[in-house]
């Protein structure tokens, strides 16, 4: 069973994102914050992370910056979603190596699925 | 002592005169070696003269030991001379060592010969005339020695002077002018006149003319060099001679008595003397001294020399600071004035000082505090002169104007001003000189007037400029401080809109962010219920839940293009230009629409060109948002019939064009189709749905690529295509 570690602060479009990914056979865990997301990262080594961008206190470049400074989850594929749009982060995003960047509401819960399917082909 | 009173006397007068030099200049300066040596020289010279009267009437001693002491003497007298050659004005001592080795090797010798034998002066014969003195064959190496020397000395002089420049060279002109004066008058009584008339009775004469030297020489160390030793120098030999000249009165007045058959009695005539020569002392100096103070401060100047100097210079001198400074100081020097003051009028008519020496500050000014003087020079066009002032009150007639000259005058004379030289540019007075005195008393002569004429017109020319080059100097800097503070505000005010654009449009992320997450909300969760990932939904339910699902697609769609729109205008967006294919853009976009056409019952179809597009510079996602936002609108507007797409090259230029068989437009509308709602009514009428913002944001990102899109239709009901042409950028 593929895990997926979905780090999003907004409860009622995590809890979404787990109804649709859970019912699509993954192991879901949710991190509302780059803290917590990094600790369960570590712990359970996910397939993939999901992470928005606007988190509270710190991040998600931070997050990003932290998981790539951190060796044994380093290369952990990760896949920015955001309803965050603004240019300069999202290069950053990519700078740190994300697989995609994606605008939320551009898109439905399954056609995240399928895109998140792609990359753990 | 017994003094015998006749033309001899004179040699006594060149003597003390000798030795009264002598004592001054040592006493001046007794640490300067050619002050020393000179002092030297003139100290022999005078016991040289004095011995040369002793051998006329030896009261001790004999003639010929007098006329041995002569000559011992002018031994004497050659090696200070020399030392002074040497060392002035340029010290060389080197060419001083062969001759001193010369001098020291025979002038024992010389010196035994005199004192010790008779081979050099024989002896002394008194004829009725005076006493001759008879030489031996030794008078033929005295004779040598002096003439060797003197050869050595005469070459280092004229050497000298023609090395030397300047002051120097006028000192060392009358150096050789003494001289000059010295030895061609006691060569023709000592040598000329007895070779062609055998007549050596003026012989006597040498030492006296030894007076001509000793004043020339004098007068050119002290003449430039220590104006004090002048003034003292002067003044002593203005006592001496009026002294003189009233002993030689007395003495003469003595000596007709004496020749008179009944002599007054002595007592009588001496009272009688004294009288005489205490009323006559006063006006004898005072003629003195104006005669000492001629010689002693007039300054030789040459006009032509100081024009054209001061002309050169004044052209090297920008700054009116130091042109003033070298106009005042050229005046005072070569005139020898002992003030100036140049005042520079300003354009409101007030005067400043430029340059001051010698005036009193407030003095510098006052002629000019009030207008009555600045008038005056104006209409007169011509410097003027205290001294011709009394002569001008005299011809004034009108009251005022002679009231106003006298307290002028009177004004002048308080500040001891000697003469107000306007600076005249076209005939307005720009700015003034006011001089001093001569240091010598002396008026102005028509010469000065003239010099000074000139001058100042050379001088308000390049006061003038200096004063422009100021401005424009002064004017330029200011110039640079402005920019270089509209720079700093400008850039401030950059940096500052810069910050308010980043704000804005991190407001713009921010708030389209909130706005977007609840949106992602209903979309997520709607899209799942219509799924029937929560159950399968009753019939009935699903058409109000698409609908209610399309409305929230427009609201994202809404937020979208805000966004884009904010980011377009603030420039925040950036492009990413690829090499791409039009066609596989377009491709994928009919790909994802043809749900849509097919629901309407409509056609789409892609008319792909018989040979493919090449591939050009293009930010592909934007294009394809283009692309897809004109094909959705031309499906969303047709009901029958279908959608065409085209592309082709054409005049070198990409062209998409997109027809359908819909609505079409009036010209109205067509006009205001790719306007933003913030510009006016876009597509209200016909674009129920939306609001437009998406053509206009084609239109923009069209633009972004040096591209143009448009749209035509024959009107409404007849159908609409919409062009895109893109520039061939490979």
């Amino acid at each position: 069973m593929k895990k997926i570690l979905i780090i999003e602060d907004e409860k009622l479009l995590a809890e979404m994102y787990k109804d649709r990914f859970s019912q699509e056979g993954f192991e879901v865990f949710l991190a509302f914050d780059s803290e917590e997301g990094l600790e369960l990262a570590k712990k359970e080594k996910p397939d993939l992370i999901m992470l928005d961008i606007l988190l509270p206190k710190e991040n998600g470049i931070t997050f990003l910056t932290w998981l790539r400074e951190t060796p044994e989850i380093s290369s952990l594929p990760v896949v920015a979603f955001s309803n965050y749009d603004d240019p300069e982060t999202k290069k950053r995003a990519l700078e740190l190596g994300v697989k995609d960047y994606l605008i939320k509401t551009n898109y439905t819960p399954k056609e995240i699925v399928e895109k998140i399917k792609n990359y753990l082909l | 002592m017994v003094f015998y009173l006749d033309s001899k006397i004179l040699i006594l007068i060149s003597a003390a005169v000798s030795f009264i030099l002598s004592w001054i200049i040592f006493r001046r300066s007794q640490k300067n070696k050619v002050n020393i040596s000179f002092a030297l020289f003139t100290f022999f010279l005078g016991l040289w003269a004095f011995c040369f009267y002793f051998y006329f009437y030896p009261i001790i001693l004999s003639r010929l030991m007098w006329i041995k002491l002569v000559y011992f003497i002018s031994l004497l007298i050659l090696p200070p001379a020399l030392y002074f050659i040497s060392c002035f004005p340029i010290r060389r001592m080197e060419s001083l060592f062969l001759i001193g080795v010369f001098y020291t090797t025979l002038v024992f010798p010389l010196i035994w010969l005199l004192f010790f034998t008779d081979l050099w002066v024989r002896e002394v014969i008194i004829y009725p005339l005076g006493p001759q003195t008879v030489t031996g064959v030794g008078y033929i190496f005295y004779f040598l020695f002096v003439g060797i020397i003197a050869v050595f000395g005469f070459y280092n002089l004229i050497k000298n002077y023609l090395l030397t420049r300047g002051v120097l060279k006028t000192q060392l002109k009358f150096i050789l002018l003494g001289i000059f004066s010295f030895a061609i008058p006691t060569i023709i009584v000592d040598i000329v006149l007895p070779l062609i008339s055998g007549n050596s009775r003026y012989f006597w004469l040498s030492p006296v003319f030894a007076i001509f030297f000793i004043s020339a020489t004098t007068y050119s160390i002290t003449r430039y060099r220590l104006m004090d030793i002048r003034v003292v120098i002067g003044k002593g030999v203005v006592y001496f001679l009026s002294f003189i000249l009233i002993v030689i009165f007395g003495l003469l007045l003595l000596f007709l008595n004496s020749r008179l058959n009944q002599p007054v009695p002595v007592n009588i005539t001496a009272s009688f003397i004294l009288i005489i020569g205490i009323l006559l002392f006063q006006p004898i100096f005072r003629f003195f001294e104006k005669f000492a103070s001629k010689y002693f401060y007039y300054t030789f100047y040459s006009y032509q020399t100081v024009l054209t100097d001061l002309g050169k210079k004044l052209t090297q001198v920008l700054e009116s600071e130091k042109l003033s400074s070298l106009i005042a100081n050229t005046l005072i020097d070569t005139m020898k004035l002992d003030r100036a003051v140049i005042l520079l009028r300003n354009s409101d008519g007030s005067y400043e000082i430029q340059k001051n020496i010698g005036f009193r500050e407030e003095n510098g000014i006052s002629l000019v505090k009030d207008n009555f003087l600045t008038i005056w020079l104006e209409k007169t066009q011509k410097p003027l002169i205290y001294e011709e002032l009394f002569l001008i009150i005299r011809d004034t007639t009108e009251e005022i104007e002679k009231e106003r000259l006298k307290k002028l005058g009177e004004n002048m004379k308080r500040i001891e001003a000697a003469l107000c030289l306007p600076l005249f540019i076209e005939e307005k007075i720009v700015g003034m000189i006011v001089l001093g005195n001569k240091i010598s008393g002396e008026p102005y002569s028509v010469q000065d007037i003239e010099l000074l004429t000139t001058l100042s017109n050379q001088a308000s020319i390049a006061l003038q400029n200096a004063k422009s080059y100021s401005e424009v100097k002064g004017f330029s800097q200011k110039l640079e401080k402005e920019v270089e503070k509209a720079t700093k505000e400008l850039r401030e005010a950059y940096e500052e809109l810069k910050k308010l654009d980043k704000a804005k449009s991190e407001f713009i992320s921010i708030a389209s962010h909130q706005l977007r997450t609840p949106l992602t909300a209903v979309k997520g969760y709607l899209s799942m219920i219509l799924e029937g990932s929560y159950g399968k939904i009753p019939e009935k339910t699903q058409r109000p839940m698409e609908n209610v699902y399309q409305s929230n697609e427009r609201l994202i769609k809404l937020v979208n293009d805000i966004l884009n729109v904010t980011r377009i205008e603030t420039g925040g967006l950036e492009m990413k230009f690829e090499k791409s294919s039009l066609e596989e853009v377009i491709n994928t976009v009919v790909e994802e629409l043809k749900g849509t056409a097919d629901q309407k019952g409509i056609f789409l179809k892609f008319e792909k060109p018989k040979e493919p597009l090449p591939k050009i510079l293009i930010d592909k996602d934007k294009i394809r948002q283009v692309i897809l936002n004109v094909i959705d609108n031309a499906i969303r507007y047709t009901n029958k019939g279908g959608v065409t797409i085209k592309c082709k090259m054409q005049n070198a230029k990409c062209k998409i064009e997109v027809s359908d068989t819909g609505e079409g437009m009036t010209k109205e509308e067509l006009s205001k189709l790719f306007e933003s709602f913030s510009r006016g009514v876009a597509g209200t009428r016909l674009y129920t749905e939306g609001v437009g913002l998406g053509l206009y944001i084609a239109r923009k990102l069209i633009e972004m690529h040096d591209g143009k899109i448009w749209a035509e239709s024959q009107g409404p009901g007849k159908g609409s295509v919409f062009y895109i042409e893109l520039p061939l950028k490979l």
